[in-house]
């Protein structure tokens, strides 16, 4: 099922999960806009609950509106139908978001569960964006963080009302898969504001010093000002204090980021602003 | 019959002997400090300006070009510069109902201080501000109540959801919102395994489910709640970050205007605004232009807006005043006076605050005097009602016209009304007084001071020299060359002249003024130095010249025979009667040919004048005297059976006036004696019902007149002018008409009774009643009743009926 790797930070094909919902129409805005700068082909997916439809065949099913709190009963019709409506709305958006800005897209529906299901397509593509407030409404007590862990390919994270926005940071240890990040960071950049802040994370000075040499050399002939923090030492909270205080819009990192375990999860949560995780 | 000796030349015109004067130059003369001729007007502005109660303004009236505006201002300026400068004046934002600007007053100069710090002041609150709340302390604390609210939904939820799983049952989203399904190892029932379950089993789901949807609802229900309270504590965190920024900024300011605890207040009133609007301070100067409809909104009116409530607007600022201010209002419309609130175009509508308030010339001179022509303030709408209603109310409500008359009712500001201590002193015209006085009953409760500025002054060795430091601090002032004494005499027997009375002297010193500068021009055509007689002459005439056209013709056309005027020889029932014509400033005598025929009638003296509409009714009065005069003096006793007719021949405009009656009264004696009247002579003055002849106006001009006639003739030395004797000390003739007096060449009679002039213009005696009460044969008088008695008798005869006429044969 896995397709090969490209060998490089190339992102052909992004996936969106749609539910219609405003933070889900969020992430659309914000995926479109990523794919239209990496000049990447877009895949809206939308998803039928099984469970909603399995509740709603049986006979007591009844639902709490939010933010109503009014009790209503369910049908497997009515089911059928809303989801329905659901996926027509979520296809209009796409269409719709994509036509804005010229980026080719593609849509389809599937049913199953949610999580599964997407996690199931992003196989296919390079890139899942998905907003933490959308993954959490997938199946209440699921986070964000789940998908994020579970996802084989990158993953970009919105948070409701932050696009994928300048300026840019990208977190550098050395590793492959950060040079990775530091290489498609530099894409996503926009040209207007063509700075990017690199974060370089070391044990020390000297460290730090020659991994931004490797950075630069990466980085050389593409053309725009690149700017090195040093971050010492950093675990979770360094990096997540480094980017509020930088204001940073858009944060690009390697998922296998050598941090102390559970400390990626943590930083997730830390950050409000859009995060790019590249595997 | 005692002859009437003519006038010497000395009495015809007062000299002013410039050898008598003092000084070469008026450049030696002291300037005139105090007001002359004035004691009285002088008195009640001094009066006026020291009342200090409700209604004791000033009325300062009397002609113009008497020095009225000049002299009242400089009464006002010398008693301000010794009162204490008044108070600034501001108005700021009411915070509690924003259009009722508060006026706040102030120190003198600390208006202006108060500005620029509030200006200051916002000027650091929009970095402090956001400084404060960008800090990582804010940010951090704003984070953890946010999240604070986030966990305790999230809790709320994972509660129930933990609850729930406990059953097996799964929280799980819906389009529109949340619901419950039965589970078995994670994965929800299907309706075919739920049929599987036991009935019972089956009811204790649904009834579990139940309770946990009861459960989720009242979660739901406390949402808004927690997020209200959620709220409150972030807008408390936003209010104590506020007052840390701004608490010891206000507090400075608080001890600097400690002493005042209005601005005390307002300051109070600005921290609170300023900690619950803080949202205001933290939007960014920059970012994109705003536009409403694709329509650019300048920055100006949007975001500075909001800051503009803190600002504060200077109404008055006597920063630079030395003393109570002494305000002329050139223009005293309604605006002009109360002040005006103005107003900004935004998008087609017309906004306006109380930044816009703009004070009048009453807030100006608030504290001081205001200075105001009537006349002015009279022609412009509403402006005196306005006026007025500030005087009665001592407070200064700024609205405008239409809020004023209640025309419009969408009233943007109602500012808060400004208390008035205002002196008002008001410059105008005699007529205008008593007709104010007269149809305005608020009138005289608001101006209880009247200040009446004389026209003339006496005449003395003193005033003269008074008089010649008038002129000497008038040329000085307008920057004229000095004036030698013949000249400075000569200005003095023009004032006199201007004054037309040989014993005053006029002080309407725009007349004086006029005719420095005219002669001051003269002199330095001539290239002199200083102005002398000969200018001043020249000034004169020129003027004369300028404006005589008319007085030019009148003479040609008499010259040229087209106004019939004798002068030499004698008719009977025909004198020379002499008016006057005003024409702008000038004034000018010319004769008119009088004529009187008389015949058998009812005793009706008939004004021809009179019938047609071209008499006025001075004239027609003294008419009707000639007709009391001749009976009682010649009918006492039987009806005047006369029927006389009176004209003044080639006029074809309106007479007025009666000081032809004597001249009327001597052609119809004329006529009734049969005895001819010298055409050398010509006549002037009023009669009364006792033959008394009385004084009349215009006495040089109507001599002058004349003797340009006789003269354009030629002298004969036969020719003169009869004048009532109470006009003598009213001469002030030209030059040339005195010259040909002196050398006997023209006369000037002064008459007092019918009598005398009648013997002068007849050669015949008038004659007295002697002890039976008969006049004297061949005199004028008995000649006159002799014809009265005939007219009597004839008209007995006539009006007899026919038995009666035979019983007499």
């Amino acid at each position: 099922m896995n397709s090969p790797r490209p060998p490089d930070a190339t992102i052909r094909r992004i996936l969106v999960a749609l539910d219609a919902s405003i933070s889900g129409l969020s992430a659309l805005e914000a995926a479109v806009t990523l794919a239209s700068r990496l000049e990447a082909d877009l895949i809206g997916l939308f998803v039928e609950d099984a469970d909603l439809l399995k509740l709603a065949a049986l006979p007591f099913a009844r639902e709490v509106g939010f933010p109503s709190a009014s009790r209503r009963r369910l049908g497997s019709a009515e089911m059928e139908r809303s989801l329905r409506a659901q996926a027509s709305r979520a296809e209009a958006a796409l269409i719709a978001a994509a036509e804005r800005q010229s980026v080719r897209c593609s849509f389809r529906v599937v049913r199953g569960q949610v999580t599964e299901r997407v996690l199931e397509a992003a196989t296919e593509v390079d890139l899942l964006a998905v907003g933490r407030a959308q993954a959490q409404a997938w199946r209440a007590g699921s986070t964000a963080h789940v998908i994020v862990g579970a996802a084989s390919r990158s993953v970009l994270l919105l948070s409701p009302g932050a696009p994928v926005r300048p300026p840019v940071a990208v977190v550098y240890d050395g590793s492959a898969e950060s040079a990775r990040a530091l290489l498609l960071a530099q894409r996503v950049v926009q040209p207007e504001s063509n700075t990017l802040t690199i974060m370089v994370i070391a044990a020390d000075a000297n460290n730090a010093s020659r991994l931004r040499k490797q950075a630069s050399g990466l980085l050389e002939g593409r053309g725009f000002t690149a700017v090195y923090i040093t971050v010492l030492d950093a675990d979770a909270s360094g990096i997540g204090q480094t980017a509020r205080r930088l204001g940073v819009g858009t944060l690009v990192l390697a998922a296998d980021l050598r941090l102390k375990p559970a400390a990626l999860e943590e930083l997730l949560m830390r950050l409000d602003c859009a995060v790019i995780l590249v595997r | 019959m005692t002859a009437i000796k003519a006038l010497d030349a000395v009495t015809l015109c007062a000299h002013c002997d410039p050898n008598r004067l003092t000084f070469e130059t008026t450049a030696e003369l002291f300037d005139l400090t105090e007001v002359i001729g004035q004691p009285r007007a002088t008195d009640a502005i001094q009066f006026g300006i020291g009342i200090r109660r409700d209604g004791y303004n000033l009325y300062v009236l009397g002609a113009p070009g008497t020095g009225r505006h000049t002299v009242a201002r400089q009464f006002l300026q010398r008693q301000a510069a010794t009162e204490s400068v008044p108070s600034d004046w501001c108005y700021v934002n009411n915070f509690e109902q924003p259009h009722k600007p508060r006026a706040l007053r102030l120190p003198a100069g600390m208006g202006v201080q108060l500005r620029d710090d509030m200006d200051q002041l916002m000027e650091d609150l929009r970095s402090a501000i956001p400084a404060a709340f960008e800090s990582e302390e804010y940010r951090t604390r704003r984070q953890e109540l946010e999240q604070e609210l986030k966990e305790r939904q999230e809790q709320a939820f994972e509660e129930l959801r933990k609850e729930a799983e406990s059953h097996h049952i799964a929280l799980i989203r819906t389009p529109s919102g949340m619901a419950f399904a039965p589970t078995r190892k994670g994965e929800v029932l299907n309706p075919e395994e739920f049929q599987k379950l036991s009935e019972a089993e089956q009811k204790r789901i649904e009834a579990v489910v139940s309770t946990l949807e009861e459960q989720l609802a009242r979660i739901i229900h406390q949402f808004p709640q927690w997020r209200r309270e959620g709220q409150q504590r972030i807008r408390g965190l936003d209010r104590d970050v506020t007052m840390s920024a701004v608490g010891h900024l206000i507090d400075e300011l608080r001890k600097k205007y400690a002493p005042l605890p209005e601005v005390v207040r307002y300051l109070d009133e600005v921290r609170e605004a300023v900690i619950e609007n803080s949202d205001d301070f933290r939007r960014t100067e920059e970012g994109g232009e705003m536009t409403l409809l694709g329509i650019p909104i300048p920055r100006s009116l949007t975001g500075a807006a909001t800051l503009r409530r803190f600002q504060v607007n200077v109404l008055i600022d006597h920063s630079a005043t030395r003393g109570a201010p002494v305000i002329y209002e050139d223009s005293p419309s309604y605006q002009a006076l109360i002040g005006r609130v103005e107003h900004l175009a935004q998008m087609g509508a017309l906004v306006t605050d109380f930044t816009l308030i703009k004070p009048g010339a009453l807030l100006r001179a608030n504290g001081g005097y205001l200075i105001l022509d009537v006349r002015k303030v009279l022609m412009q709408p509403y402006a005196w009602e306005g006026l007025k209603r500030v005087l009665s109310s001592r407070e200064v409500r700024i609205e405008s016209l239409g809020q004023a008359l209640s025309l419009v009712s969408t009233v943007s500001l109602e500012p808060e009304p400004v208390p008035l201590d205002v002196k008002v002193v008001l410059v105008g015209e005699r007529l205008l007084y008593y007709l104010l006085y007269h149809y305005d009953p608020d009138f005289s409760e608001l101006f209880k001071v009247a200040a009446d500025f004389e026209d003339y002054m006496a005449r003395s060795e003193d005033n003269d020299m008074l008089y010649a430091r008038l002129v000497a601090t008038q040329a000085r002032r307008e920057g004229l060359l000095a004036l030698d004494r013949q000249a400075c005499a000569r200005v003095i027997e023009h004032g006199a002249r201007l004054a037309a009375d040989a014993e005053k002297l006029s002080i309407r010193l725009r007349d004086i003024s006029d005719l420095l500068r005219e002669a001051d021009y003269w002199a330095r055509q001539a290239k002199r130095s200083v102005i002398t007689g000969e200018d001043v002459q020249r000034a004169l005439d020129a003027k004369v010249y300028r404006s005589d056209r008319v007085r030019e013709r009148i003479q040609e056309e008499i010259r040229r025979g087209t106004l019939l005027i004798d002068t030499a020889g004698e008719r009977v029932g025909q004198v020379n009667g002499l008016s006057v014509v005003l024409l702008g400033d000038f004034m000018f005598g010319h004769p008119s040919r009088i004529t009187a025929q008389a015949r058998l009638g009812k005793g009706e003296v008939l004004d021809i004048q009179r019938e047609v509409e071209l008499g006025g009714p001075i004239h027609s009065k003294g008419v009707m005297i000639l007709a009391g005069f001749l009976g009682a003096l010649y009918a006492p006793g039987r009806p005047l059976s006369l029927a006389a007719s009176l004209a003044f021949e080639q006029t074809y405009g309106e007479v007025e006036g009666d000081s032809a009656s004597s001249a009327e009264l001597y052609a119809l004696l004329s006529a009734l004696a049969e005895a001819p009247v010298k055409q050398s002579l010509a006549v002037t003055g009023s009669v009364n019902q006792h033959g008394e002849i009385q004084a009349i106006g215009g006495v040089n001009e109507k001599i002058e007149g004349f003797f340009d006639v006789c003269r354009a003739r030629g002298l004969t030395g036969d020719q003169g002018v009869l004048i009532p004797a109470a006009n003598v000390k009213h001469l002030m003739l030209r030059h040339d008409v005195v010259e040909a007096c002196a050398q006997g060449k023209f006369h000037v009679y002064p008459v007092r009774t019918v009598d005398e002039g009648i013997e002068l213009l007849t050669g015949l005696p008038a004659g007295e009643r002697d002890a039976e009460g008969l006049f004297p044969d061949n005199t004028i008088n008995q000649r006159v009743e002799v014809k009265l008695l005939v007219f009597a008798e004839q008209a007995r005869a006539f009006g007899a009926p026919p038995e009666a006429a035979k019983e007499d044969e």
